[in-house]
């Protein structure tokens, strides 16, 4: 159990996962403030779509949740976490290419996205929305989360000249659409 | 795009991934060649920006009431109760924007939120001045703890986004133009509420054992569902 009766806020990870080993939900919840955003970014840049990313962020820890006793501490416990958001993602969007849903409007990404008054961002954030799903997933997992092609082809089950070339495309339709932006 | 032979290489030199002899090559090339050298430019910058992006994104704050709520009801099958409603699109705002002119403006006195006790009834609300933020009473028995904050929490934006949905399946096949063209002057209001929600739910996670802040996220939400159905009537034409 979590020690006491301290903030979530203020336990060390290692005491968090170890409160979640033991089943304590304060535990799950100090984890999930620790690391939501970072699965709800991906999810959302992965996806293109807010209601989506959501899923994506309850299913991860839920998963969490019960498989942490699958977690052996070789690794780091972001690398784990992350891992699983990556792999939740690529499913949801497999899982959507027999049944896609409407593609959402830029709008919806960019009210997802932080306020941080920084056009440029909200530029990008939107551009990426709107490329192809093979590219955008490259595009993210590459120039954005820093996975090499290797990995890439990896996860999506690709080869690696495919990576590279989707990252090609998604590089080039990136620079049409946002020519008009301001140095 | 004058030299496709130098495509591959450009990107492989924005990633940081030419060889020596290569780079060597490619820039000599770039001197030369102005179409290329803005190529690189811009790709370059494309990755920098990209690699800038924030890494976190604040997920709304109904996924994690979400979240709890199926760790508390079921270990394996998530509960319809925790699908998620999902966005519901710029058009039913603005529909709803629309009837919430009227709302804000021209019936804000009969908005009146309604408390509830951690039993789920209603309790009292202590008077309060027009500078005061409303304060509930709640007897020491009937105190709630944090888990039933949590829970009142989650079932006040459940119910909110239900309603929203109600409504918007109301409206969608009667908004006219005149409606939508004042949407944009009320969205401000709306989304006041929205953001008035996410910053309370910031400050809870600083100090999550601070009833006064569950109260007024409570409030907020309460206030949000009375004005999602004054809308629902004026749009209905059953506003008297």
């Amino acid at each position: 159990m979590v020690s006491g009766r301290a903030p979530v806020l203020e336990l060390e990870e290692k005491e968090l996962i170890t409160g979640l080993r033991s089943g304590d939900e304060r535990a799950l919840e100090g984890l999930y403030r620790l690391h939501a955003g970072r699965v709800y970014a991906l999810g959302l840049r992965l996806t293109a779509d807010p209601s989506r990313a959501e899923e994506i962020v309850q299913d991860v820890f839920l998963q969490v949740w019960r498989r942490i006793g699958s977690f052996e501490g070789r690794s780091r416990f972001s690398t784990w976490l992350y891992r699983l958001a990556v792999n939740r993602s690529l499913d949801t969007l497999r899982a959507g290419a027999g049944g896609r849903r409407e593609q959402p409007e830029p709008e919806a990404v960019e009210r997802a996205a932080p306020d941080n008054g920084l056009e440029m961002t909200m530029d990008l954030e939107s551009a990426i929305a709107t490329l192809p799903e093979g590219a955008r997933v490259v595009f993210v997992l590459h120039d954005v989360e820093g996975y090499r092609h290797e990995e890439i082809a990896r996860l999506n089950g690709i080869a690696p000249g495919t990576s590279k070339a989707q990252l090609f495309r998604a590089r080039r339709l990136l620079r049409a659409r946002l020519g008009r932006r301001k140095p | 795009m004058n030299h496709p032979e130098w495509q591959d290489a450009l990107d492989a030199y924005v990633s940081g991934q030419l060889d020596a002899t290569a780079q060597d090559a490619l820039s000599e090339h770039l001197k030369d060649c102005a179409s290329c050298r803005e190529e690189a430019d811009a790709l370059a910058r494309i990755v920098s920006d990209a690699a800038a992006l924030p890494r976190s994104i604040e997920p709304p704050p109904h996924v994690w009431w979400r979240l709890a709520n199926a760790l508390g009801t079921t270990s394996e099958d998530e509960p319809a109760s925790t699908k998620v409603v999902g966005s519901l699109g710029s058009r039913f705002r603005f529909a709803l924007a629309a009837a919430a002119l009227v709302a804000v403006f021209g019936a804000a006195t009969l908005i009146v939120p309604r408390h509830h006790d951690s039993t789920g009834g209603t309790s009292a609300r202590a008077p309060s001045s027009e500078n005061q933020p409303d304060v509930m009473v709640i007897s020491d028995r009937a105190k709630p703890q944090p888990s039933d904050w949590a829970r009142m929490i989650w079932a006040l934006e459940e119910e909110s986004l239900s309603t929203e949905k109600a409504v918007f399946a109301g409206l969608a096949g009667h908004v006219d133009a005149e409606a939508l063209a004042r949407a944009s002057v009320v969205e401000p209001a709306l989304d006041a509420l929205d953001i008035a929600i996410n910053e309370t739910v910031d400050a809870l996670r600083q100090e999550p054992q601070n009833p006064g802040l569950a109260r007024a996220l409570t409030g907020y939400y309460e206030r949000k569902l009375e004005l999602l159905r004054v809308a629902a009537r004026l749009a209905s034409g059953t506003w008297a």
